[in-house]
């Protein structure tokens, strides 16, 4: 089947990134590039202990250091319950944080915050603060903690502002219990049933730039909190919470952000800059060091994933059965919303009537667990793709063949849509766009997978043997009826744009691919006629922030929504200026143009004369979007490796993502998306790592020790985009962003099954962990 | 005891009062070189890489002493909006930029390797490129636009 | 390092030696000295200034300078020689180029980092350090009394260390590690004469996974053997026994006496071959 695609003027095309030359000469763009007379340094002091209670604390030494402005501790910061994760309000995460706590829940929790005249005099006066502990038997084991007699929460007042399940007495986040048919009689049909157990590891974003903020009052009076964060809105609304501040007294800028990946979905270092500011009336700088991003920011929450299926000789699915235990940390910010999108986010991908998904999110003393790319869906992916390979090998189906014939068809639902959504029911869709078949089809032929067996011969030796794997991944694009995304813009004298969005480009490059789509439906050039400025709270209008794949897809509607019109002010204004018929107009190049009578008027002559001579008004609109759906972009990824079976070591050859998100707005920009998130992936399926003492203290909280990559550890990538047409998206476009971090993992597992016969389900597929795997498979046989 | 120490930074002769213990990354974002971005504090990550005496190297663990008598290129000094450096247009015509906090340095190490060899292999550039930690592009346009860049200054494009 | 009050650039070997004292740390490159913690040195003596940067050929030896740079070893032809290439090879996998453009030659080997790469490679090829003591006097030392127990002393400056060219040997380096810029998980080096398809004065050293060191039960084991009857097997068991492997948080002890043992008997196999 042939599906429509779109090609466009300046849609479609690779434009350069609208901020890279600034980026290239090395302006000062990030939030700690501006410099502020009379800045004030913070420093934290973190918890030593996993779980503890404080007994007593004493600053009195630390107040004394010359220098040392303030001291906050859970004695004197607001003790306002909160969350920190960046959402829309009600916040689906449990509200059970306070920024200090008297009693610490893991290390690296928040101690107490030195602000001083330098980020010298902090650190030694950190050091003089004086913590008496009363150590608690910790839980770090996330399928011991339910019903554990360890409480990890006991502050009475801590629950959800939506209506859903919470038992902290029980160390108990959230439970989701989904059942679509009969999955008893589907395992029944079944000619094979498959089971696996697979549990994902702790690991980090990593952005460059690491947790910063600089809060200061401006000459108003008013807060202004220049931050690294992805969600400026909601940073905003949660200080004015924590703080009691009038939401109109406080202003976020987001400058250029140096990475997020959903680390910067989360409020981590704005509300202490912002509350030594209150008390010192100075800027106040608070800057995350590598090693405190490491133990204190957020993570992937780490799960275990039971998956049992069951499929029919014929290769039909009858039956999927999931259970995730989903470890939240000390604090359950996205506790429940990424438990819901494990399963939310993979069992629609394939045919199946009979469905059942329990979760459970658990607190536990290791480090917290937030937003990252992926959300959930990298999780459950583990357990999907490697027990799709193992049901297509226990048929004798070829894995390939085997998804070709039950992956989602366009036309096609997923009873899945509408019992499982963003923490609560979700929403019934049909899948418009599906570009899989194609992905799987040219992805096989790219890796060379129909011949793999001929190649695995050729390059076979004693001790290295080669293998081929395969996953397959979908993701959503925006939280359909809840997420909001709006932008406004303003037409100048010379005929060019002011284009102000709240969508919050942390690097992705989404302030050009909203320019893109602007300049489309008006016929612009993206460099000479469009001026976008993203995010902030003063200028820009609202969007809920860079999350959930939703700024192409939900933030490209509403500037193509407002440029239409804007549109159609251009035509109204022309037709009244031209006195001509408003239907018989049209937008040819950078005029209004009337094929008839060939009269036309340019963009500047519009713009000249609205706002000084005729009929005078500012032409320029708002718009909004709030989507209907959430239409998955689909990838399919594949592996050549090399094991060493002496050592263990798995090598990666070549590895091919073959992607769809509808319409591709900027290609070199998807394909950036694209290979940034596998080469995540392939780290965190291979070498990245938090590694923890008995005590729950980290102990690689590095770059030197915690391995991700770089250029000398790449395979050979290639990608390739096959274009669908998505005809709820703007020009057909979904989202790129999270599904290819997903890949990674499964697609090395079934490689590795495929290399040497041996089913990995803990990664990271680090060489002593191979080793014993092989070593322990050679005693069973 | 404070010092004096005398460096070329960009072309430009300073004298400037430091520190012993000052590191040169602090110093160097304190006179306003901005684009030495601070990434992890320990040598890894290639965020606050310049050029010295024509190598390239991590300024956040080298004391801003050790670079008395020396000449630094931080890529403020390569090039500007209307005359970029082939590096930096070859970047941004390849979308080898995401958010941009690695570019500096991966830009600075790309030169120092261009400066000493005009034709580097694709081997090469990954080579040198392995100090540079980038989180958001997976590097793979990053090393296109240095080889296009390298063709580019050898006047072939 | 607060606690740092003077920075000194001498001009000559001599005025840096009148320099040190017990408050006094020498820098070259300086990666360690700026990221360790716990430092009590009040005054640094920069002694990248003093003539100490060169790779001199001689006859059947070359000298390097100890503050050569690893990436100036790298890009030598002369170095390249040096124990067949393996001292080439051991600088290519120092941590990365920016690093590799500071890191040098002397401080590679002036503290036992259990990370260094060239520790082993100096054992194996049976490098001399050459070390000036306060007086002024140089005094020469083997790489393996070096690294048993003769560290630079303060006052004292590492000053060169001499290579001997054999090229009839048959030399193997070796550095496993995660990721290409990464730690060394097992850093360990092999050199022999081959005679006539028997084995000849082996030297094997190991780093990392102990402190760093010669084997000699192997190398006793090893001496004579004749390659085609050689009984693998029981020289890598030797040498798990033989060396006290220490694990870390990374990996066990038993994977990395196990690897230990692979990537030995894959340096003996090689040596096999190339004799044929």
């Amino acid at each position: 089947m042939t599906q429509k695609v779109f090609e466009g003027k300046v849609v479609g095309k690779s434009v350069a990134k609208i901020d890279s030359l600034s980026l290239a000469l090395g302006k000062p763009l990030f939030t700690d590039d501006k410099s502020f007379k009379d800045m004030v340094y913070v420093k934290m002091l973190f918890s030593p202990h996993a779980h503890a209670e404080i007994i007593t604390i004493d600053t009195t030494e630390a107040e004394k250091v010359p220098g040392v402005l303030g001291v906050l501790t859970y004695k004197n910061a607001s003790q306002v319950l909160h969350t920190t994760a960046g959402q829309g309000y009600p916040e689906p995460s449990v509200y059970d944080t306070r920024m200090f706590n008297k009693k610490v829940k893991f290390v690296g929790d928040s101690v107490a915050a030195v602000a001083a005249e330098s980020i010298q005099i902090a650190e030694k006066a950190i050091q003089l603060i004086k913590v008496e502990y009363k150590v608690l038997e910790p839980i770090f084991n996330w399928d011991e903690a339910l019903g554990n007699p360890i409480i990890i929460h006991d502050e009475e007042e801590a629950g959800y502002l939506i209506p859903v399940f919470y038992d902290s007495k029980n160390n108990h986040v959230a439970h989701i219990d989904a059942l679509v048919g009969d999955i008893d009689q589907g395992f029944k049909d079944a000619d094979i049933l498959v089971e696996k157990i697979v549990r994902n590891h702790y690991a980090q974003h990593c952005p460059l730039e690491p947790h910063v903020s600089i809060a200061y009052f401006d000459e108003n009076d008013r807060l202004v909190v220049r931050s690294a964060t992805q969600v400026p809105y909601h940073a905003r609304r949660i200080i004015a919470q924590v703080l009691d501040l009038p939401i109109a007294k406080v202003r976020v800028i987001k400058p250029r952000i140096g990475g997020g990946f959903g680390s910067k979905q989360e409020i981590v270092t704005d509300l202490i800059a912002a509350s030594f500011t209150l008390q010192l009336k100075r800027p106040v700088k608070l800057e995350y060091s590598r090693r405190e991003e490491f133990i204190s920011a957020r993570t992937r929450h780490p799960m275990t994933t039971r998956l049992k299926a069951g499929v029919k000789k014929d290769g039909s699915i009858t039956a999927m059965d999931m259970r995730v235990t989903s470890n939240t940390g000390a604090y359950g910010t996205h506790g429940l919303t990424v438990l819901s999108n494990t399963g939310s986010k993979t069992l629609p991908l394939y045919h199946c009537d009979n469905i059942r998904f329990i979760g459970d999110t658990v607190y536990t003393n290791l480090p917290i667990a937030g937003a990252y790319r992926g959300y959930g869906g990298t999780q459950a992916a583990l357990a999907m793709e490697i027990v799709m390979d193992e049901l297509a090998i226990q048929i004798g189906m070829d894995p390939a063949e085997f998804r070709l014939k039950n992956h989602i068809k366009p036309g096609e639902t997923s009873p899945i849509f509408k019992v499982l959504g963003e923490g609560t029911e979700g929403v019934e869709q049909t899948i418009d766009s599906c570009g899989l078949s194609d992905c799987i089809k040219q992805g096989a032929n790219a890796i060379g997978w129909w011949s793999r067996e001929d190649h695995k011969e050729k390059f076979n030796t004693e001790t290295k043997k080669r293998g081929f794997g395969l996953a397959c991944i979908m993701q959503g694009s925006s939280i359909p009826h809840i997420d909001m995304a709006a932008a406004y813009a303003k037409m100048n004298d010379d005929g060019s744009f002011n284009l102000l969005v709240g969508a919050t480009d942390i690097g992705t490059g989404s302030d050009t691919v909203l320019a893109q789509i602007f300049a489309e439906v008006l016929n612009l050039d993206i460099e000479s006629d469009i001026v976008v400025l993203s995010s902030d709270t003063d200028i820009t209008p609202f969007d809920k922030g860079a999350y959930a794949s939703s700024t192409t897809y939900l933030s490209g509607m509403a500037v193509k929504n407002l440029a239409e019109k804007i549109k159609k002010q251009l035509l109204d204004y022309a037709a009244e200026q031209m006195d001509l018929p408003v239907n018989e107009l049209e937008l040819v190049g950078k005029t209004v143009f009337h094929l008839k009578t060939k009269k036309s008027m340019s963009f500047a002559e519009i713009g000249t004369k609205a706002l000084y001579t005729e009929n005078q008004q500012q032409i320029g609109a708002v718009a909004s979007e709030l989507s209907k759906k959430s239409p998955p972009p689909f990838c399919a990824h594949f592996a050549e490796i090399e094991v060493d079976i002496e050592t263990g070591k798995v090598r990666v050859l070549k590895y091919v993502a073959a992607v769809d998100c509808g319409t591709p707005i900027n290609p070199k920009l998807v394909i950036g998306q694209t290979e940034g998130a596998l080469v995540n992936g392939l780290g965190y399926a291979l070498s990245e790592h938090y590694y923890f003492n008995a005590q729950g203290r980290m102990l690689n909280p590095s770059f030197g020790n915690y391995k991700i990559m770089t250029t000398t550890d790449l395979p050979e990538i290639e990608t390739i985009i096959v274009k669908t047409y998505e005809p709820t998206g703007p020009f057909g476009a979904k989202s790129i962003g999270e599904p290819n971090i997903s890949g990674p993992m499964p697609c090395l597992s079934n490689a590795i099954y495929d290399a040497i016969g041996i089913r990995i389900t803990e990664p990271p597929y680090t060489p002593d962990r191979i080793l014993k795997a092989i070593k322990d498979h050679q005693q069973v046989m | 005891m404070a010092l004096e120490i005398e460096v070329i930074i960009n072309g430009q002769q300073k004298v400037l009062t430091i520190e012993p213990y000052d590191l040169l990354i602090d110093v160097l974002r304190r006179e306003g070189y901005k684009s030495v971005k601070r990434g992890c504090s320990e040598g890894t990550c290639g965020t606050c890489t310049i050029i010295l005496n024509g190598r390239a190297v991590k300024s956040c663990i080298l004391l801003a002493a050790q670079a008395h008598k020396g000449s630094i290129v931080t890529v403020e000094g390569i090039g500007t909006r209307d005359q970029p450096h082939p590096l930096q247009q070859a970047f941004v015509e390849e979308g080898a930029i995401q958010c941009g906090f690695c570019i500096p340095g991966i830009i600075l190490s790309a030169k120092a390797l261009l400066d000493n060899n005009q034709s580097p292999t694709k081997e090469e550039v990954k080579q040198a490129m392995d100090g540079n930690l980038c989180r958001c592009t997976g590097y793979s346009g990053q090393i296109k636009a240095i080889l296009s860049a390298a063709a580019m200054m050898r006047g072939e494009k | 390092m607060k606690q740092l009050q003077e920075f000194i650039y001498p001009n000559s070997i001599e005025e840096a030696l009148s320099f040190l004292d017990e408050s006094t740390e020498i820098i070259a490159g300086g990666t360690h000295i700026t990221v360790s913690k716990n430092q009590s040195f009040k005054r640094l003596v920069d002694i990248t200034r003093i003539g100490l940067n060169y790779i001199k050929k001689e006859d059947h030896q070359v000298r390097i300078g100890s503050t050569t740079t690893v990436t100036e070893m790298i890009e030598s032809s002369i170095v390249r020689k040096i124990g067949n290439g393996i001292l080439t090879k051991a600088c290519q996998l120092i941590a990365d180029t920016p690093l590799r453009n500071i890191i040098t030659l002397g401080g590679n080997i002036a503290r036992y980092y259990p990370w260094a790469g060239l520790p082993v490679v100096l054992l194996v090829i049976d490098a001399e350090i050459i070390i000036v003591d306060k007086e002024g006097l140089e005094q020469t030392i083997s790489a393996t009394k070096y690294f048993k127990n003769a560290k630079v002393k303060t006052g004292e400056i590492i000053k060169e260390v001499v290579f001997p060219v054999q090229s009839d040997w048959f030399y193997r380096y070796e550095k496993f590690a995660l990721t290409t810029v990464d730690y060394s998980w097992l850093t360990m080096a092999f050199g022999a004469k081959n005679e006539g398809g028997s084995i000849v004065d082996p030297h094997i050293a190991v780093s990392r996974i102990t402190k760093v060191t010669r084997v000699s039960e192997v190398e006793k084991l090893l001496e004579g053997k004749e390659l085609s009857k050689l009984n693998i097997n029981e020289v890598i068991q030797t040498l798990r026994t033989s060396v006290n492997v220490v694990s870390d948080y990374r990996s066990s002890k038993e994977y990395r006496e196990h690897l230990l043992g692979i990537l030995f008997k894959r340096m003996l196999n090689e040596m096999k071959e190339e004799g044929k």
